[in-house]
């Protein structure tokens, strides 16, 4: 049961962000508009679950994605779209490697100090020592001898790079699981 | 742009320097669109995540500054529990804002560290910076994240401590609960100490810890009570009238105690106790006598 719509949002859709990136990297040729196309999906989601919260929470989001491309493509008259419109979601789902929505801790942290890599030297420092060392931004900026301004700069920086490596990559699943899936194909998730 | 917007805002929240004020222009702003609330959800859920980097750090990185590091809080919270009551009360003419709700009543409040209190029905509490003192009922924590501060509740000789997260503490005769639904707890009395991640729960009673694993679900279901539901799940009869009592001076009394032991589960509003009566004469056939203080319920 969730605390509210925010809560479903968080534990249910986000955790797909790394599915949902392929799937519009490949059906979608502008690679710049990718960022858009995913917040609008998820705006177009969170949407929807406000009447009713969806039963497949993943089956739910790639139709959304797929229906959002559909629509951009037809504004821009994009030609044959019907291979988008053919695409049976079913299928999509049992396709994708669903990043394993509740990783193992290890896991997790792995893929957090990947993801602190990706940081600009400054920022990852400030994020280190905010996050690892526990000082307050405060505490930060005295130690590294910088203003608090731009200590929550580096912050906000650092969230969105952190959220980028985070979600867009995900856990991959290992095969079993991924097996299973197909053996399931067109049931429910 | 809109990330660069919510992630100015997480930032702020952050650093601590945060007030009323600005919660409500934050809420404003996340009401306008949901594209604003959107890309705030996504960089917060990260920015939390983030927190697990502070287990993984190895004892011997070099520190610049003193820190209040997890040791040190292990030993100030044994401290405090060898040394009983002392620490157990806020020191008379110390700056505590008391807090209490009436039998059925349910209540919200912010402090000024940006955390969100919900309490319960018939809950007395005492806030003070960071800290709180439970002394009666039951109060859901949504505690604003601060390394550099931890968040402590006291309830009884119970302490807990906390960095940033999200979780429900209830006390009553002779033991107090802590459930938690995000983030992690600590949780000490008379030197033993445990710590919480989320869908576990514990009960302590003198003497002891006792911990629980549970589903998601039944995670949720206990804390139903914030948004005006009580959900009773695998409780007999008699619990499920103890229940209901805590919300409503009109009590339910359980006559027959071969009753008492049915098994009973549902969603319900906790103040609609005839309702529920109702539904035990409908659905399993008891007999409710209804008087002005009381409705006794049997076969």
């Amino acid at each position: 049961m969730y605390k509210d719509l925010d809560d479903w949002f968080v534990r249910e859709v986000l955790p797909q962000e790394a599915a949902l990136m392929r799937y519009l990297r490949r059906n979608w040729r502008d690679a710049n508009e990718l960022p858009d196309l995913r917040q609008e999906v998820y705006v177009r989601v969170y949407e929807s679950a406000r009447t009713r919260l969806p039963e497949s929470a993943s089956a739910f989001l790639f139709t959304a994605a797929r229906n959002l491309l559909i629509d951009r493509a037809r504004r821009a008259q994009i030609v044959s779209i019907e291979t988008l419109a053919d695409m049976d979601i079913a299928d999509l789902v049992a396709d994708e490697l669903t990043p394993e929505r509740h990783a193992g801790a290890r896991a997790e942290l792995q893929l957090l100090q990947e993801a602190m890599n990706e940081l600009p030297a400054r920022c990852r420092e400030v994020v280190q020592l905010r996050k690892i060392d526990g000082m307050s931004q405060r505490e930060v900026a005295a130690h590294m001898g910088i203003q608090e301004d731009t200590v929550a700069k580096q912050i906000a920086k650092g969230m969105r790079v952190l959220a980028d490596a985070l979600l867009m990559k995900g856990v991959a699943t290992r095969l079993a699981r991924l097996d299973a899936r197909l053996r399931k194909k067109g049931g429910e998730n | 742009m809109i990330e660069a917007r919510a992630a100015e805002w997480l930032a702020q929240r952050d650093s601590g320097e945060w007030n009323d004020a600005l919660q409500r222009e934050l809420d404003k702003w996340l009401n306008e669109a949901t594209a604003h609330r959107i890309a705030y959800l996504r960089l917060q859920s990260v920015w939390q995540r983030a927190d697990a980097l502070a287990d993984a750090a190895a004892p011997s990185r070099a520190r610049a500054l003193p820190r209040f590091s997890t040791w040190r809080v292990a030993a100030g919270v044994v401290l405090a529990c060898a040394l009983g009551l002392m620490f157990a009360l806020p020191r008379n003419g110390s700056e505590s804002q008391l807090y209490a709700t009436a039998i059925g009543e349910n209540r919200t409040i912010g402090l000024t560290d940006g955390t969100r209190l919900t309490l319960n029905t018939n809950t007395r509490l005492r806030t003070a910076p960071r800290q709180v003192w439970l002394e009666n009922g039951e109060a859901y924590f949504d505690v604003a994240h601060d390394a550099a501060h931890p968040f402590v509740v006291n309830a009884g000789a119970t302490k807990i401590t906390v960095l940033g997260t999200r979780f429900s503490v209830r006390r009553e005769q002779g033991h107090i609960r802590v459930l938690v639904a995000e983030g992690k707890v600590r949780v000490a009395q008379d030197g033993k100490e445990v710590i919480l991640t989320p869908n576990n729960a514990a009960t302590t009673t003198r003497g002891r810890i006792a911990l629980q694993q549970l589903p998601a679900e039944r995670t949720g279901n206990q804390l139903s009570w914030r948004e005006g539901r009580l959900v009773l799940d695998q409780l007999t009869l008699a619990q499920a009238a103890d229940e209901f009592n805590r919300y409503n001076r009109r009590k339910l009394v359980i006559a027959d105690p071969s009753v008492a032991q049915m098994s009973i589960g549902g969603s319900f509003s906790p103040s609609n106790i005839d309702g529920f009566a109702r539904l035990l004469e409908q659905g399993f056939g008891l007999h409710a006598t209804a008087t002005p203080d009381q409705i006794t319920i049997s076969r």
